[in-house]
């Protein structure tokens, strides 16, 4: 499944992805001039609340949202793969929610009893993903099969019952019912240097590691005994994607909270721009996740000023009608 | 010739069942050989089928090149023996080519990148098959009989000493399955060993040299086609009434009848 020229396309997109960041810095509720964004990142003076805005806001916002959408995309297309089920994903399966349950249950202890809980968080997201997805898979299971309706209501149980737990334990935990949209519908305010950092780490090992597992990926894509009989281990590959992909998940959870569709949507978008490798459909799912969660963010940060609107509902809004497309001809093709 | 495969013993029950799926087998292929898997549903070919590529914890022993199956590392058996069953059926659509280079994924690197000896091979499978005008077609676009031979392409790309066939024939039309067990016997003449399971005792007769009729598990009888397709193999077997002829070159053929004169003879 190799078209080495299809490689190239990625270097290519490098200039534009610089000027996209440049661009979506710029954007905002105040106006930053593109010119003054260069000069900042290559360290050249510029006025000074303007370099507070750039380097200390918009920044790491759109770092971290480049990581968070990569994260994401690259474990939603290994899950399709892995699943053999085109509309599977972190969001879908009720890892994003288990992981943000984790995440809230790590800062409510840490606000009641033991605040060094608080560095623990990423931890909680984990292991809370980890439970939310196997609940998923057991419940949705039918002779070892997963069938895909089972699969969505088994995903929307999880999902209604951790978010359920989300919202019990912020009103439990500060008596203040706002934060819930933060944690349920996701967003990148607030992104700090060692969120970017993080997220950074975790989503280029999710990259190189799913790009390097694509020839098992690409073997699974024709069900797990095709897979066996090209020589695939498939149970060791199975645990190694739910396991790396929940934490990389977790990770992301953890700092900008659940942010649905993005893990669907766009390994779908990248295959049917450059065809079903995974070689070529990973680090595309990595590109084009990173660049929509960013213009999502620029959306949904400056649109509607002074208020911010939570970035979940942006990629909500794009994502639920492609997933109803893709539900609808599932079939075969996707 | 030389022995590719011995089975001793092989036994083997489904997990929350106590019916044995396979029960007690012995026997051995000779290279080159083609053996036909005959039996009705439920009589343990695919099981068998299973055992021998490996995806089952069967008892007693498979021996591949008198190795014990279970103890050859999992790319290491996907080079000698190479699976075919009823469809292929990716979740993707993907072009012929892109289907067929998957049959080198034992050879390849990390990286899956194919070198100039997987690349002949991928070549060699596409005009063995004569389907070289496929190469760039999305599979699912193509029709039922063609994705098969795609399918067998791939198969053949893995260039494995073994072919397994799980009644890869049974969604074929007569010339489609002409085609692709003619291909599988000039793989046999080229010194691969073919084991095939078939629903179609004819095709069963006219391609084995060798046939194995299961019943519950056992095996019921072993032989030459002429030997083992009997009237009352079929009654013994399937509990079906039928008329043998003798077709050209000698070939057994049995014909099915709704007679009823017949069939309560």
């Amino acid at each position: 499944m190799v078209r080495f020229s299809k490689s190239r396309v990625f270097f290519l997109t490098l200039p534009f992805i610089l000027a996209f960041v440049l661009v979506n810095i710029a954007i905002g509720p105040v106006y930053v001039p593109i010119v003054d964004v260069f000069k900042s990142l290559i360290g050249m003076k510029v006025p000074y609340t303007d370099k507070i805005i750039i380097l200390q806001l918009r920044l790491p916002r759109v770092l971290l949202g480049l990581g968070v959408g990569a994260a994401l995309s690259v474990t939603g297309n290994a899950f399709q793969a892995m699943l053999k089920n085109p509309l599977a994903d972190p969001y879908i399966l009720g890892v994003s929610s288990g992981a943000a349950f984790g995440a809230i249950l790590a800062n409510v202890i840490a606000q009641l009893y033991y605040p060094y809980f608080v560095f623990y968080m990423w931890i909680f997201a984990f292991v809370f993903g980890l439970l939310a997805t196997a609940i998923t898979y057991f419940v949705s299971r039918r002779h070892g099969k997963l069938p895909p309706t089972e699969l969505i209501l088994s995903g929307v149980i999880v999902n209604l019952m951790f978010g359920a737990g989300v919202t019990f334990l912020i009103v439990y935990g500060w008596r203040d019912v706002q934060i819930t949209s933060f944690w349920l519908l996701g967003s990148l305010s607030g992104a700090g240097w060692h969120d970017v950092l993080l997220v950074g780490i975790s989503s280029t090992a999710a990259v190189v590691f799913f790009t390097a597992i694509s020839k098992y990926l690409n073997a699974m894509v024709a069900g797990e005994e095709e897979a066996l009989y090209l020589g695939v281990n498939v149970e060791m590959m199975k645990l190694l994607i739910f396991v790396i992909g929940t934490l990389i998940t977790a990770i992301a959870v953890s700092t900008s909270g659940i942010i649905g569709f993005v893990g669907l949507i766009i390994p779908h978008i990248s295959r049917r721009l450059f065809g079903s490798d995974h070689r070529i459909s990973t680090p595309a799912s990595a590109i084009f996740g990173g660049v929509f969660l960013v213009a999502c963010d620029t959306v949904a940060r400056s649109a509607f000023t002074p208020a911010e609107m939570p970035i979940g509902t942006i990629t909500a809004l794009i994502g639920a009608p492609i997933f109803i497309y893709i539900l609808r001809r599932r079939v075969q093709n996707v | 010739m030389s022995e590719v495969l011995k089975i001793e013993n092989l036994s083997y029950v489904y997990p929350k069942s106590s019916k044995k799926a396979l029960d007690s087998l012995n026997f051995s292929v000779e290279k080159g050989e083609i053996i036909g898997i005959i039996g009705p549903n439920g009589s343990g070919k695919t099981t068998l089928i299973k055992a021998i590529s490996g995806l089952v914890e069967y008892e007693g022993s498979i021996k591949l090149f008198g190795k014990e199956i279970k103890s050859i590392p999992r790319t290491e058996l996907a080079k000698k023996i190479g699976v075919m069953a009823q469809e292929f059926s990716p979740i993707y659509d993907a072009r012929a080519i892109d289907i067929v280079e998957m049959g080198r994924t034992p050879y390849t690197n990390l990286f899956g990148d194919l070198s100039d000896l997987d690349k002949t091979y991928v070549d060699f499978a596409f005009k063995a098959l004569n389907i070289a005008h496929l190469r760039e077609r999305m599979f699912y676009s193509l029709s039922g009989g063609e994705r098969q031979i795609v399918y067998a392409a791939k198969v053949f790309a893995q260039s494995p000493e073994i072919f397994l066939l799980d009644e890869a024939t049974v969604h074929l039309d007569i010339g489609n399955a002409q085609h692709l067990l003619l291909k599988m016997k000039e793989r046999a003449i080229n010194g691969a060993t073919v084991i095939a399971t078939f629903h179609d005792i004819n095709q069963a007769s006219v391609f084995s040299d060798r046939i194995i009729v299961m019943k519950s598990g056992k095996i019921y009888s072993m032989g030459e086609p002429e030997e083992v397709i009997t009237r009352k193999m079929i009654k013994e077997v399937y509990n079906a009434t039928c008329e043998i002829v003798k077709g050209p070159s000698n070939v057994v053929n049995v014909l099915m009848t709704l007679d009823t004169m017949l069939v309560n003879r």
